[in-house]
């Protein structure tokens, strides 16, 4: 009879925990990483009474987590794709957004720019379009200025970003490995955890979302972290930490290493492999690093073009143009790990061969190799200085075996972008020298004005030469630094060179007709190297684009970055979405599977308490027949 | 499949919040009117607007260039007509004072009209643009370009021409200095200028000739000299550049031509023995010079028989000089006016070209309103589908009915 009442209440205490488990369940079904628990029982050993056995009731035999490994593996792994290629999203979305609206973009004043160089073309007397023209380059200096300002602030907040993402992970990682005590001591007592090993796999899913990591489980149900790269972050307890520590080879970003005893272990940018941190990192080095190139190569060109042109000309006082812009230097970083003396130089010889990239240079004990890091193309030389893309690089001192230097040409060009000159007058926006045909002259031969050959004017450009036509077909010239060549060969319109100067004669000249050359001091109202200056609007200044092209191109660059960005990350989100569906259709909890689990518990608790009290009433009804 | 609560409320908020994220671009796009909004939006549309921005830029900078142009080749043209007009002036005065029956009283009037008129001339010669800049100095906008002197105004300018950029790959000068328009005359009847010698006793008077033959011209001095022998009179060539005599004895009759290395020429009147002629290839002079030695001759008078023979020829050649400066503000003026039917093409070309860039940037950035507004009120649509679907199923559950 008593075996009654055991029957009854094991179905009752079954019952109860069926219920306290969905209880649970429904408890949880907001938290986030826990899996729904099922009670697994089931029947206790059967009593046998002669010819059979007599069932005992039924028993809990643990409770156990609905949980696929590979499920949860699969969402970790989308959750470290996805979260990279968020981060990129947002971040080259917001430099996008920057560069391409039409307030903040550089055109409108570029355009500006040009106009007032043309309004002094017209009007070079006009003081109001000197000024005009200097407030509008100005503006232009500012505008590269500000764009880059913000670049160095989206620089700034992805190395902060890197840091606080490197305290995430090491805070993961601590509470990982004491999860990793707790779920091992209970383990070795015989039940497996299950919301420690919800709260550890959600930890891991976090940790995930962070940097790319593998797990693999111990046998006492603890697991051992590791990175992308293999290096360990969390052996059992045993927890590692990252640290954010400037990078060796450029010490203004910040790089991830592990910590150890010693100096930490720098961890290469591929061992990151996904997760946040990379996504930083990504941006930061390619994205960024380009755009600011980029634009500090629009800085250069622009200021290599207009001040070479200036230079060309002479401005109000007669004196030869200098320069109109000065713009950032090219900088070097000399790996904090190399052991040698040397330290490299470098400077800009020819901006219109620029490449708008970073370059290391390494030292491998005989060679230098010079790594132009935006297409990996390297170029070996056994001496330096060389000029490679239009800069020179130059080392002093020795460099030890292996020791590398980071040369960053335009990286802080755009920074450094300045108007040079502050007085109206000083604009050269008339040409140094002047042609005339003398009045007497009775040919019909016609000069042209002259053009001041570049990059830099010639000595000897503003001494007077006089060309003298002996016959129609042959001149003399006579001026210091022409070497008076006599019965020069005419040809009617051909280009006649001495000096750095260039000029034309046309039509036929007569013997006797001379021609002068002489310095234009005084030319005030001479506009042509002003209109030589707005013709660079035009003219293909590096890399067969024009100033404006220039921008352009760096603009659909990011354009691109950001459009392939987006389109990516849809695409891990959908992948993520999916394996979290996967995931959550065999671990999550749904109200309406435990409603009617609920109601099942229910009745079967309360049948089982009907049972006990039948029990009862029948234990009863033996003592009532005896009495 | 087993669907998990919270993955069926996570996804009904998800397509709820995808939804309005798309309804915020297209209210975007609505709001500025334009498809793409960042270069993300389409790379490549915005790289070709960046492009054609600039284009439009430069265009723009063209046009207004064209017209400034314009307004300057007007001016200039205007002032080098009022010149043309004063020549003209000049000239119709002159021929009045070549007329011998004139008392000296007369010419003297005439020299002092003459006189008004190189007054003005230096005048019109020292014109100012708009912006205060002389006109005529080339490229010494501020130096005054003519300063009065004795034998005509000497030019204190250079021979530089302020031009403008009016096209991608075209400059156009836009004013011309005084050497072309006043300075660089050439004399006589522009190719070749003849003269007779102070000394002359006669009354032979000599005319500005032309060319017959282009290909026989050469760079030499010829001399005609006459030898009165009784009734006859003769006259030798002599080229006095190489000292030869291409021919002697030649017999002279009054008016009839002379004719020697493709130059044709008249004597008329009565030489006397001694009596040379000279013809050379034009020298240039400036149109001042010109007029000061009209009015010189007008004022020296043809009293005296002697001198009668000098001032014909004299008023003769400054007739000629004239018409070449006349000729000269005709060439600037042609030059002038070809410019300007230049500008105006141009800028009707350009103008064009504007609006096809306009045209093809607005394809590329601006949006097409219907299709957005269609693609909006669908949008609209499925975002309340979205809500209503997810309010129903997240409205009930098991747990409402047990």
């Amino acid at each position: 009879m008593s075996s009654l009442l055991q029957i009854g209440s094991s179905g009752l205490m079954t019952a109860q925990a069926n219920l306290a488990t969905t209880g649970h369940n429904i408890a949880n079904v907001g938290t986030p990483g826990f899996s729904r628990q099922r009670v697994e029982q089931s029947t206790n050993i059967p009593q046998l009474i002669g010819g059979g056995f007599i069932g005992k009731g039924s028993h809990v035999t643990g409770i156990e987590r609905v949980y696929d490994d590979f499920l949860a593996a699969q969402v970790r792994e989308a959750g470290t794709k996805q979260s990279a290629t968020q981060v990129l999203d947002t971040q080259i979305g917001r430099l996008s957004n920057l560069l391409g609206d039409e307030a903040t973009g550089l055109s409108p004043v570029m355009a500006d720019f040009f106009a007032s160089i043309h309004d002094i073309a017209q009007h070079p007397t006009d003081p109001a379009a000197r000024s005009t023209f200097l407030s509008s380059a100005s503006t232009l200096a500012g505008r590269v200025r500000d764009i880059d300002t913000e670049l160095q602030r989206l620089r700034k907040d992805a190395n902060l970003a890197i840091s606080r993402g490197v305290d995430k992970a090491n805070t993961l990682i601590g509470k990982i490995a004491t999860l990793n005590d707790q779920i091992s001591l209970a383990n070795n007592a015989g039940a497996a955890p299950n919301d420690l090993l919800d709260q550890r796999d959600q930890l891991t899913r976090e940790l995930g979302q962070v940097i790319k990591i593998t797990t693999f489980t111990l046998p006492d149900g603890a697991i051992n972290v590791f990175m992308g790269s293999g290096q360990s972050l969390i052996t059992g307890g045993v927890a590692y930490q990252l640290q954010a520590v400037p990078d060796p080879k450029f010490s203004d970003d910040l790089s991830i290493g592990l910590a150890t005893a010693g100096a930490p272990i720098s961890i290469p940018y591929a061992a990151i492999g996904g997760g946040e941190l990379s996504g930083y990192l990504t941006f930061r080095d390619s994205v960024l690093n380009d755009a600011q190139n980029g634009l500090g190569r629009v800085a250069q060109a622009l200021s290599g073009a207009v001040n070479e042109q200036h230079r060309l000309g002479q401005d109000r006082y007669g004196a030869p143009g200098g320069d109109l812009f000065s713009v950032g230097a090219a900088q070097t970083y000399s790996d904090t790990r190399n052991t040698g003396t040397g330290s490299v130089a470098a400077t800009i010889v020819d901006s219109s061969q620029l490449r708008a990239s970073d370059y290391l240079v390494r030292w491998d004990g005989a060679n230098y190799s010079i790594r132009r890091l935006s297409d990996s193309t390297v170029q070996t030389f056994a001496t330096l200085p060389q000029t490679v893309d239009g800069v020179q690089i130059s080392i002093a001192g020795a460099p030890a075996i292996n020791d590398s230097f980071l040369v960053l040409p335009s990286r802080y060009a755009a920074q450094g972008l300045q108007v040079a000159i502050s007085d109206p007058n000083r604009i050269a926006a008339a040409s140094p020298i002047r042609t005339a045909a003398a009045t007497a002259n009775l040919g019909n031969g016609t000069i042209s004005q002259a053009t001041v050959i570049g990059p830099s004017p010639n000595p000897n450009l503003q001494q007077p030469v006089t060309l003298t036509f002996t016959s129609a077909a042959t001149f003399d010239v006579n001026g210091t630094g022409t070497g008076n060549p006599t019965g020069v060969a005419f040809a009617a319109g051909g280009a006649i060179t001495y000096n750095g100067w260039s000029v034309r004669i046309d039509a036929i000249p007569r013997a006797g007709d001379t021609f002068t050359i002489t310095s234009n001091i005084g030319g005030t109202g001479d506009g042509s190297n002003a209109q030589l200056l707005g013709a660079l609007q035009s003219r293909q200044v590096v890399a067969g684009e024009t100033l404006s092209g220039l921008y352009g191109s760096m603009v659909a660059d990011v354009g691109n970055d950001a459009n392939g960005a987006t389109i990516e990350n849809d695409a891990y989100k959908r992948i993520l979405a999916s394996a979290e569906e996967a995931h959550a259709s065999v671990s999550g909890v749904n109200l309406d599977e435990e409603a009617a689990n609920l109601l099942r518990y229910q009745s079967a608790y309360q049948a089982a308490a009907r049972f006990i009290s039948i029990a009862g009433s029948l234990f009863e009804e033996l003592l009532n027949s005896i009495r | 499949m087993r669907i998990s609560s919270s993955m069926l409320h996570e996804r009904g908020s998800e397509s709820i919040g995808s939804s309005q994220e798309r309804l915020f671009r297209l209210q975007e796009q609505l709001s500025t009117g334009k498809r793409v909004n960042s270069p993300a939006d389409d790379p490549i549309a915005a790289a070709a607007g960046v492009r054609l921005n600039d284009t439009i830029a430069k265009n723009q900078q063209f046009l207004s260039n064209q017209v400034a142009a314009k307004n300057t080749v007007q001016y200039s043209e205007q002032v080098v007509g009022e010149i043309g007009d004063t020549l003209q002036t000049i000239r119709e005065r002159l021929i009045q004072g070549a007329n011998g029956s004139l008392n000296a009283s007369d010419r003297r009037s005439i020299a002092d009209d003459l006189r008004s008129a190189y007054g003005n001339l230096l005048a019109l010669s020292n014109s100012r643009d708009e912006s205060g800049n002389f006109l005529f100095s080339g490229g010494l906008a501020t130096t005054q370009p003519f300063v009065d002197a004795p034998d005509g105004a000497t030019y204190a300018g250079d021979q530089g021409r302020r031009s403008i950029q009016v096209s991608a790959s075209r400059t156009i000068p836009v004013t011309e200095n005084g050497v072309e328009v006043f300075m660089r005359v050439r004399t006589g009847n522009g190719v070749f200028a003849t003269g007779a010698a102070a000394a002359n006793t006669g009354t032979g008077v000599i005319d500005q000739g032309s060319v017959t033959n282009l290909s026989q011209l050469t760079n030499d001095i010829y001399q005609v000299a006459f030898t009165v022998t009784g009734t006859t009179t003769t006259y030798d060539i002599i080229d006095t550049t190489t000292a030869t005599t291409i021919s002697t004895g030649n017999a002279y009759t009054s008016g009839s031509g002379i004719q020697v290395a493709g130059m044709q020429f008249s004597v008329s009147g009565a030489p006397a023995t001694g009596d040379t002629f000279s013809t050379r290839p034009s020298p240039t002079q400036s149109i001042f010079a010109s007029v000061k030695q009209a009015i010189a001759a007008l004022d020296r008078g043809r009293s005296l028989p002697a001198d009668q023979a000098r001032f014909d020829t004299e008023i003769g050649a400054a007739i000629g000089n004239i018409d070449q400066g006349l000729e000269r503000t005709l060439t600037v003026r042609a030059q002038m006016g070809a410019s300007l039917r230049e500008f105006e093409s141009m800028t009707d070309s350009t103008q064009g070209l504007q609006d096809a860039l306009r045209g093809e940037l607005s394809d590329l950035i601006d949006l097409d309103y219907a299709s957005a507004i269609s693609q909006f009120m669908r949008e609209q649509q499925g975002l309340e589908a979205a809500r209503d679907a997810y309010a129903r199923i997240s409205q009930k559950t098991l747990f409402d009915v047990i």
